[in-house]
């Protein structure tokens, strides 16, 4: 018994009851309606369903980006939801990586800038920056794209690089919101070649928001949500852990 | 810190035509305001100067109660006195004079006059008497009854060169005294201020008519050679002779320092125009930078960027933008008070209202080493001013909010 629970891998991302209403006081929106959610370490994970249900709020306060209007979220056994504007930059800074939609790459900054900026926001120093952020570009395909900027990338390019730089500050786990929504078949099929790679070879958690169907195909847990409510959550292929 | 200094440059380039237009603007507003510091400086010496040689010298010495009222019979034996000016290095020139004040008279009019009988090599020495006259001739070395007298006073006793005019006053003996001069010459550029009831005659003469004798004179007027250096030549003068009154320029003629600090109030309200107009003009740009990239920097808060580092950024882009237009500025209006500085500005279309105030025609724009330092970092401040409310709109945003607009 002892030595199955060692092999459990552990719970990074837990959210107890949570509820978000937005403009509580005039006209009151329900986007989260209680949602009990658990995401163990190396997940990949799709959040999804249709527009209005919900998926970007639960991600964003998983991120602690948003504050629920109740409930708890605990990452790492810590609870986000309690913590200072403050406490969250840090703790996003050091455990969470994210993916936007529009890639959100700082126009001004070269690929390997764009990665090397989230460990120059850690005080690393520029060796082990430019290492590591060398490394993921490589590991995303972009080793020959490091001086280019955004501008000169397209928009697969551009989405692998926020991938790289998600990755740059090695966090607990991956925030994507619906990563692949502005990108063709063939860079959508690039981008979540690498993700999954990344997920299967460094056990990398990723939870993204979609309702795109070549990025559930890919997932391993689908949780289904409709109106504010997780109305399925099903996993659709083994993963090599013990949930 | 390097990074952040870094992208703050970078960004300033993303929107060239507007990043251009605020250089430029700026540029030129500094550019106005060192030309216009220079032209007021310029006018502002040119008044000094002119009050200094027409009117006060850099010292003036007399008895302390000539001081308090101009009486023919507070004079003082001049005789130690100039042996020490003659010797003293720190002295460029001196004349010494007799003052009387009295009335003149012409066949049509009279007016209240103040006579000063002198030296006329060393008054003219001293105040460049002659190259002022306009018509007629300087005063005879050798004595006579010959008087100088201003334009104003000619027009108003209805008097040419060589008109007989009639001065009346009382000697130091208390007795009225008249003598006949004839005009030898008419000068010009008294103003109003500096005073129209001016006239000069040779010191012999009227030491004859005051009943003065030897050396006795009631005034000496002198022009040190560092004018930077005045108050302490001063202050020695005063030791050596603590019998008399030693005054200084701003002393004599209070009204002149009060036009340098009027010009100064003046330029001061200029410059916080300016300043205001630069304040709006970098809120308006820096805050169209700052919405325009509203995602981003939703997204730089999003990932664990400081309020205080993305603060930093938004302040550094400004004090950027504003610091190249500065020396761009500042070298512009450097060329353009070297180039007018030699030639002067004439302003000859409005030399009469400009003489009333003790101005000349052609104003020679000067500004000091500090002065360009001081409106550079007048700049400086502003713009670091003008960066906070754009700054602080960046560092207001929630990610979430700016992450969910487009």
């Amino acid at each position: 018994m002892k030595n199955s629970q060692q092999q459990n891998p552990p719970v990074i991302i837990e959210t107890r009851g949570l509820e978000k209403i937005y403009n509580p006081t005039q006209i009151p929106v329900h986007a989260l309606r209680g949602v009990d959610l658990q995401v163990v370490k190396g997940e990949f994970t799709a959040i999804v369903g249709p527009s209005g249900s919900g998926k970007s709020t639960l991600l964003h306060i998983i991120g602690g980006l948003d504050t629920p209007t109740k409930g708890s979220v605990l990452v790492g056994g810590h609870d986000i939801s309690e913590m200072s504007d403050a406490q969250l930059v840090e703790f996003r800074k050091k455990h969470i990586g994210f993916v936007f939609q529009s890639y959100n790459l700082i126009p001004v900054l070269t690929a390997l800038e764009n990665v090397e900026f989230i460990m120059l926001l850690q005080n690393k120093d520029k060796e082990e920056r430019q290492k590591r952020a060398i490394s993921l570009l490589e590991s995303v395909g972009l080793a020959d794209k490091i001086d280019k900027r955004p501008n000169e990338l397209s928009g697969g390019q551009q989405q692998r690089v926020a991938v790289a730089r998600a990755l740059a500050s090695k966090p607990s786990f991956v925030l994507a919101d619906e990563p692949t929504a502005n990108l063709d078949s063939v860079s959508s099929a690039n981008l979540l070649d690498i993700m999954q790679s990344l997920n299967r070879e460094e056990d990398m958690t990723f939870v993204f928001s979609t309702h795109d169907p070549r990025v559930i195909e890919r997932a391993h847990r689908i949780i289904h949500l409709v109106d504010g409510r997780i109305e399925k959550d099903e996993r659709v292929a083994k993963m090599n852990i013990d949930v | 810190m390097s990074m952040l200094i870094k992208i703050a440059w970078k960004n300033i380039w993303r929107n060239r035509t507007r990043s251009a237009i605020l250089i430029t603007a700026v540029s030129l507003g500094i550019w106005a305001l060192v030309f216009i510091n220079g032209v007021a400086i310029g006018m502002v010496s040119s008044y000094i100067e002119s009050a200094i040689l027409k009117r006060t010298s850099h010292i003036q010495i007399h008895l302390p109660q000539y001081v308090d009222e101009p009486d023919i019979t507070y004079y003082f034996n001049g005789t130690s006195l100039r042996s020490y000016l003659d010797t003293a290095v720190f002295v460029r020139e001196y004349s010494p004079r007799i003052v009387t004040n009295g009335m003149i008279s012409s066949a049509t009019s009279s007016r209240g006059i103040t006579l000063y009988g002198v030296d006329p090599s060393r008054e003219n020495a001293l105040t460049s008497l002659e190259d002022q006259l306009e018509e007629g001739e300087y005063l005879p070395p050798d004595g006579g009854n010959f008087i100088l007298i201003g334009d104003n006073m000619a027009d108003k006793l209805g008097v040419r060169v060589r008109s007989r005019v009639v001065v009346n006053f009382q000697n130091a003996d208390g007795v009225v005294t008249a003598a006949a001069f004839r005009v030898a010459g008419i000068f010009g550029g008294q103003s109003s201020l500096i005073g129209e009831d001016i006239a000069y005659a040779h010191m012999s003469t009227i030491r004859k008519l005051s009943g003065l004798t030897g050396s006795e004179v009631h005034e000496i007027a002198m022009l040190v050679k560092q004018p930077e250096m005045m108050e302490s030549n001063q202050e020695d003068l005063a030791t050596a002779f603590d019998d008399l009154s030693v005054r200084n320029y701003k002393e004599i003629a209070p009204d002149v320092a009060l036009m340098g600090s009027q010009i100064n109030i003046s330029l001061t309200v200029m410059t916080t125009i300016f300043m205001l107009a630069l304040i709006f003009g970098i809120i308006n740009t820096m805050l169209m930078a700052v919405l325009e990239r509203y995602r981003e920097i939703g997204m730089l808060l999003a990932v664990g960027m400081k309020k205080f580092q993305v603060f930093s950024m938004v302040v550094w882009e400004t004090v950027f933008l504003s610091m190249i237009g500065v020396p761009i500025g500042l070298f512009l209006g450097y060329l353009t008070i070297l180039w007018t500085q030699n030639r002067g500005i004439n302003l000859e279309r409005w030399s009469d209202s400009l003489k009333e105030f003790g101005l000349t025609s052609v104003i020679y724009p000067d500004l000091y080493p500090k002065q360009y330092v001081i409106i550079a970092l007048a700049v400086l401040a502003t713009a670091i001013l003008a960066a906070l409310y754009p700054a602080r709109k960046a560092t207001s945003l929630k990610p979430i909010e700016a992450l969910r607009k487009i």
